[in-house]
């Protein structure tokens, strides 16, 4: 969001889903750092159809997923070297001719800084980053440029690094560089995770923002908001989920209200996390669950699912939808509107909505992107913001004619290596992501029968040629250990990943991916480094202690009930 | 052709997308359950289709109801059978002595506890030690793709792959089908060349 922010004005998905439909054998798809039929599958059978269709697809990411099994070219790049792969993608574009002249002429600046770094970016001294051999390089550089559009997609494979920002900024400049931006079946497309976390960051849960992404540091929106809900407000940007742990152990922040978020679980270094929620004076946590993170505080607010409450979803693409409520809450759970506007009352502020749509229209009101939806309007349908007014059917592709900050900006960047690599203590490299049949920390599904008996239990993918080293073999049970912490599991020996590199998911509590994770971070969004970091990797002998061991995993990794 | 062979189910790996949704919904038809949703669902999940998914390969692997089925050739109580051309396993004979999965060259069969009524059924005799003490072993029985002969709708995998990759290959219509299309080809190219 923050390097979309600073290249074309909105950090948001530039196109839409359904664009995906539209294609056919003169466009393509790009396809980096997301493993799309496993974390998007409805999305990824999309592009599965699509290629079966004749476009062209290109992919890049370190371990051979069932996306890459289908692309024209596979690009296996080394885990953090996204931004040398790109700019070595710029490189051939601009050399044999296939950059889009006009569209940089008329609505991009600063070419020429970016030029000149990526120019230096030749296919050998890529390769030679990257591992990627030079000719793949190249092929792939011409489909991408040589397409009549070319969307380009990603995810967490390149926002989860030190170098996020950058990585994005790169992915930006290859879109501007072929002139596909502001047009049907092109675009620059981050694909969100939960369903409505789009529309979480668009309600301003993010520290600089509120709704719409209007700054807390601009006077004028400062003011605005100000007078809507007669109330005092800082005028300063606010602490992000990092900042936040590390303020807890200075004593600057002393309450934690955590809702629909399981932080024992999804933030990196999970026992830096342990300690910091335990240093507070206060937990308060709201979730639909008892999640590791609801079990260490000291209040839970039980929230309700999506069947039990009225509201709006805003999807990836911008699209916001209805939500209605199709069964009573249990108990005494509340829809979170209700329990955060009971909370204000309690606390002396005079909250009074009456229902879901009431804080909607506020809401609207106060931000101009979402000022034309309504609740009966989304009785038809739903409506990509921006959408300015009700007159407005919605804006299913963004930046077309101008982007929203006027011009399209290219960025010069420079490679830069991950904060953690292999050394002689960690030899093997660590990458984490997911599978299909889970959802982040599991909170959801490993409660459901068929989820989790897909998928009832972790596993580390390591190579062949790594695990022959270490005498593992498949389904071994193994030790995992980073400089932050251990975990056992069993080996799963497989040529998906390349050797040096090992893959872990998160969402075993009992074998938790995060308690390896690195939280070292980009500078500007503090995104941890979840895809890379050292780890080294020891079966598991049963003639002691590790016997033991054993059997308590074994026990708690049963089905939740 | 004298005899009719066998239909089998099989995937297509050009196809499928790994999801496991034919495990499931095969796991959920065969479980002795009578909720209409997969979440009333008590007993664990055991699929009769095994979704292997490598960096070469993603596709289910299932019984093919051999002719000359090894897995009931091999077995020593003679619980295996052809039953209306399909190869079915009597449960109640039964031993648990693994012969048929050694036997079968796809690794179609596998063992799992017997069920009923949400409850695991437990051997007599036979005593288990485990972190809990003494506890009767549950009844293992012989288990692979029965060509979902008590539903009444056909193979469930096959209804529910997103991607329709699972088919099912009734080997006399096939066989009929590709010798017409070869005939037809053959009249339509043979007018080119022949007087």
């Amino acid at each position: 969001m923050s390097g979309l922010g600073t290249a074309f004005g909105s950090g948001a998905m530039t196109n839409s889903i359904y664009e995906i439909d539209e294609m056919g054998p003169k466009d393509a798809i790009f396809a980096i750092g997301t493993n799309t039929t496993e974390c998007h599958p409805i999305i990824g059978v999309k592009m599965l159809k699509a290629k079966a269709r004749g476009i062209k697809l290109v992919v890049a990411d370190p371990r051979k997923t069932d996306l890459a099994r289908h692309a024209d070219v596979w690009l296996r790049h080394r885990p953090g070297t996204d931004v040398a792969l790109l700019n070595g993608l710029s490189y051939v574009i601009l050399t044999e001719g296939l950059a889009d002249e006009t569209f940089i002429a008329e609505r991009t600046e600063n070419f020429e800084a970016f030029k000149e770094v990526a120019m230096r970016f030749t296919p050998e001294y890529t390769a030679s980053i990257t591992k990627v051999p030079a000719e793949k390089i190249i092929e792939a550089a011409r489909i991408i440029a040589k397409a009549d559009a070319t969307a380009s997609y990603y995810t967490m494979g390149i926002t989860q690094h030190t170098t996020g920002v950058d990585n994005v900024l790169s992915v930006a400049n290859v879109a501007m560089l072929t002139g596909n931006m502001g047009k049907s079946k092109g675009g620059v497309n981050p694909l969100r995770g939960q369903n409505n976390v789009q529309g979480a960051c668009d309600m301003g849960a993010l520290p600089n923002v509120y709704t719409g992404y209007q700054s807390v540091t601009n006077p004028d929106v400062k003011a605005k908001f100000e007078k809507a809900w007669n109330a005092q407000l800082s005028d300063k940007v606010g602490l992000t989920i990092p900042s936040v742990l590390n303020a807890i152990t200075r004593d600057e922040v002393k309450i934690l209200y955590v809702f629909g978020e399981n932080p024992m679980r999804s933030d990196p270094d999970i026992n830096h996390v342990e300690h910091c929620l335990k240093h507070l004076d206060c937990l308060i946590v709201q979730d639909i669950f008892l999640t590791e993170t609801a079990e260490i505080a000291d209040v839970v607010l039980p929230g309700v699912s999506y069947a039990e409450k009225d509201g709006t979803f805003s999807s990836t693409d911008r699209t916001v939808q209805r939500i209605r409520k199709a069964v009573e809450p249990k108990g005494k759970s509340l829809p979170d509107w209700q329990i955060l506007r009971d909370i204000m009352k309690a606390m002396g502020y005079p909250a009074d909505y009456s229902s879901a749509e009431d804080v909607f229209d506020e809401m609207r009101f106060l931000t101009p992107s979402y000022a034309g939806i309504s609740y009966k309007r989304l009785e038809n349908g739903g409506i990509p913001w921006p959408c300015p007014n009700e007159n407005h059917p919605g804006t299913p592709i963004l930046h077309i004619g101008k982007f929203s900050r006027g011009l399209g900006k290219f960025a010069p960047i420079e490679h830069r290596e991950p904060a953690e690599l292999p050394d002689e203590e960690y030899p093997l490299m660590l990458t984490t992501g997911r599978v299909v049949a889970h959802y982040h920390t599991g909170t959801m599904t490993r409660r459901s029968w068929g989820l989790n008996g897909a998928h009832p239990e972790e596993s580390l993918e390591i190579n062949p040629k790594d695990a022959e080293k270490l005498n593992i073999e498949d389904g071994d049970e193994i030790s995992v250990t980073t400089r932050r912490g251990s975990l056992i599991t069993k080996a799963q020996v497989t040529t998906r990943v390349p050797q040096g590199l090992t893959f872990i998911t998160f969402h075993f509590t009992e074998s938790p991916g995060n308690i390896l994770t690195n939280s070292a971070a980009d500078p500007v969004t503090q995104t941890p480094e979840f895809k890379v970091c050292s780890v080294k990797v020891k079966k598991l002998d049963f003639s002691d202690f590790g016997c033991q061991k054993r059997k308590i995993f074994r026990k708690k990794s049963s089905y939740i009930k | 052709m004298n005899t009719k062979l066998n239909s089998f189910v099989v995937a297509d790996p050009r196809k499928c997308i790994g999801c496991k949704a034919c495990e499931l919904a095969c796991a959920v038809v065969h479980a002795d359950s009578d909720g209409k949703t997969v979440g009333t669902v008590e007993t664990p999940i055991m699929p009769r289709l095994f979704l292997v998914k490598t960096a070469e390969v993603t596709m289910p692997i299932q019984c093919r109801h051999c002719e000359d089925a090894p897995c009931a050739n091999a077995c020593p109580v003679d619980a295996i059978s052809q039953v209306d051309n399909k190869i079915l396993i009597n449960t109640e004979a039964c031993v648990g002595c693994k012969t048929c999965m050694m036997a079968c060259p796809f690794g179609a069969m596998d063992l799992v506890p017997k069920y009923k009524d949400g409850q695991v059924v437990t051997q007599n005799g036979l005593m288990s030690e485990t972190e809990d003490g003494l506890v009767e072993k549950e009844v293992m029985l012989a288990h692979k793709c029965d060509l979902c002969v008590d539903q009444p709708n056909g193979p469930a995998c096959i209804r529910v792959c997103p991607e329709k990759a699972l088919e099912l290959i009734v080997p006399k219509q096939v066989k009929r089908k590709r010798n017409v299309e070869a005939a037809t080809n053959f009249l339509d190219s043979v007018k080119n060349f022949f007087d």
